[in-house]
């Protein structure tokens, strides 16, 4: 595995360890666009002595095997962004949308001399480049010769099948909230997102057609419920990241602060406990005032059996899951400065 | 020892990145990358840590670590903290799923 990094810190000892304890091989490289971390990843087309390298964004977490990335034969295969509208200015049809958290390449220095190329296209439009960075450009460089993985294969936790955008929120509320502001924004977010000549071109690419369109696929091909058992890595996208503290998407979340103990588990009838799997999902029972696995139906509890049962409705969260698992992988490493 | 200061890519404004579209893009020596060791099949992956000025409307994780770092190098070197137990815990995942299954 190799990691490479900017002019940033001086890693400390102890960190340094760590990672070298994974077979983590260090390379620092220039920025190669100042102000936009994300392209810096484009550096990986350079590294040509490899016949296939698999990039991913450091808020992704892997469930699942991803070796079969290495056996792809396209140039690029690319995880799927379910409702991005910005691609279709390039011509790319909703399915094979794509988000830049998780691809595998062929590195090959023309490509790399393509895409720092591309990239200035997108450079042009300020907005644009500050909210998707190199994303488009990849998905529209590549948009004949690439393929973009089923939903499954990268889980994007912002996905509004779950109830991401309201602990507990009831089935659907999120998905309903999503296509609201989808046909309410999504027109002037495109004028501003537009990298069209002229203008004018982008305005039948968003609104209340288009978002009604994202919204069925959201929920034919892309709802956890129905591809949590082929999931192979999920995506703390955006505000969403696995820290309850500190989180201004959760609202500094204190009562949820034992998820930092580790995975979550059930206690079945027999009294037992046994870990949570990580394709279930949580649902609140308002009777039993207990968050229960949808699975099993068994009450959740934190992974110290001193903090108990998950009492507090807000907690009772899909991303709860993922995130006490990202805690439990953690471990110890939560002590190093 | 812990993290030392972050050392921050000096700005540059987005309008002087504009004019420099049509410049020379600043590519990156080859020789650093290709320096790399080989590897066994199936074992090469790609992760990030890269630090810069960022506009405050980039990535989420960038934008917080340049606005704190404007303000308070305490909050920056918290900030770089939760970055890296990003990365390491992505590692360990990947790391778990080479040996076990879920």
């Amino acid at each position: 595995m190799i990691m490479l990094g900017t002019d940033g810190p001086v890693l400390g000892t102890a960190w340094r360890v760590a990672f070298e304890r994974e077979q983590v091989i260090f390379q620092n490289v220039a920025p190669l666009v100042l102000g936009s971390p994300a392209s810096d990843k484009l550096h990986a087309w350079q590294m040509s002595q490899y016949r296939k390298l698999v990039v991913l964004d450091s808020d992704v977490l892997v469930l699942r095997s991803i070796e079969d990335l290495f056996d792809t034969k396209e140039d690029f295969v690319v995880a799927h962004h379910p409702y991005d509208l910005v691609q279709a200015q390039c011509g790319i049809p909703l399915r094979r949308r794509a988000v830049g958290a998780l691809y595998a390449i062929r590195p090959n220095e023309e490509d790399f001399q393509g895409l720092c190329k591309e990239l200035e296209l997108y450079r042009r439009n300020k907005w644009h480049f500050q909210h998707y960075g190199e994303q488009t450009c990849l998905a529209c460089y590549f948009k004949n010769r690439s393929r973009t993985l089923p939903c499954s294969y990268l889980f994007d936790l912002s996905n509004p099948t779950t109830s991401t955008c309201s602990p507990g929120a009831a089935p659907m509320t999120c998905m309903r909230k999503h296509l609201q502001n989808c046909v309410k924004w999504s027109r002037a977010s495109m004028s501003k997102f537009c990298i069209l000549t002229p203008r004018e071109q982008c305005d039948g690419l968003a609104g209340a057609a288009v978002c009604t369109l994202v919204s069925h696929h959201l929920q034919e091909h892309c709802a956890w419920t129905n591809i949590a058992a082929d999931a192979r890595a999920v995506h703390y996208k955006g505000r969403i990241k696995p820290w309850p503290v500190g989180n201004r998407k959760r609202n500094n979340n204190w009562m949820c602060q034992p998820l930092e103990t580790g995975a979550l588990r059930v206690l079945s009838s027999d009294g037992s406990r046994s870990l949570l799997a990580l394709d279930d999902d949580l649902h609140w029972n308002a009777t039993q005032r207990r968050c229960l696995s949808v699975q099993r139906g068994f009450a959740v509890q934190w992974a110290e059996q001193k903090q108990g049962f998950i009492v507090a409705r807000k907690c009772c969260h899909f991303e709860t899951i993922m995130s006490a698992w990202w805690h439990e992988l953690l471990g110890g490493a939560r002590e190093l400065p | 020892m812990g993290i030392d200061k972050p050392v921050i890519a000096p700005e540059l404004s987005v309008s002087r990145q504009l004019a420099e579209v049509s410049a020379t893009t600043r590519y990156l020596p080859v020789a650093g990358l290709s320096a790399l060791p080989r590897c066994d099949v199936r074992t090469a992956y790609v992760g990030l840590l890269t630090i810069h000025d960022s506009d405050l409307n980039t990535t989420f994780l960038a934008s917080e670590l340049a606005r704190s770092a404007r303000s308070n190098p305490d909050a920056a070197r918290s900030h770089i903290r939760k970055q890296l137990q990003l990365l390491l815990v992505l590692v360990r995942s990947v790391r778990r799923v080479e040996t076990a299954t879920l």
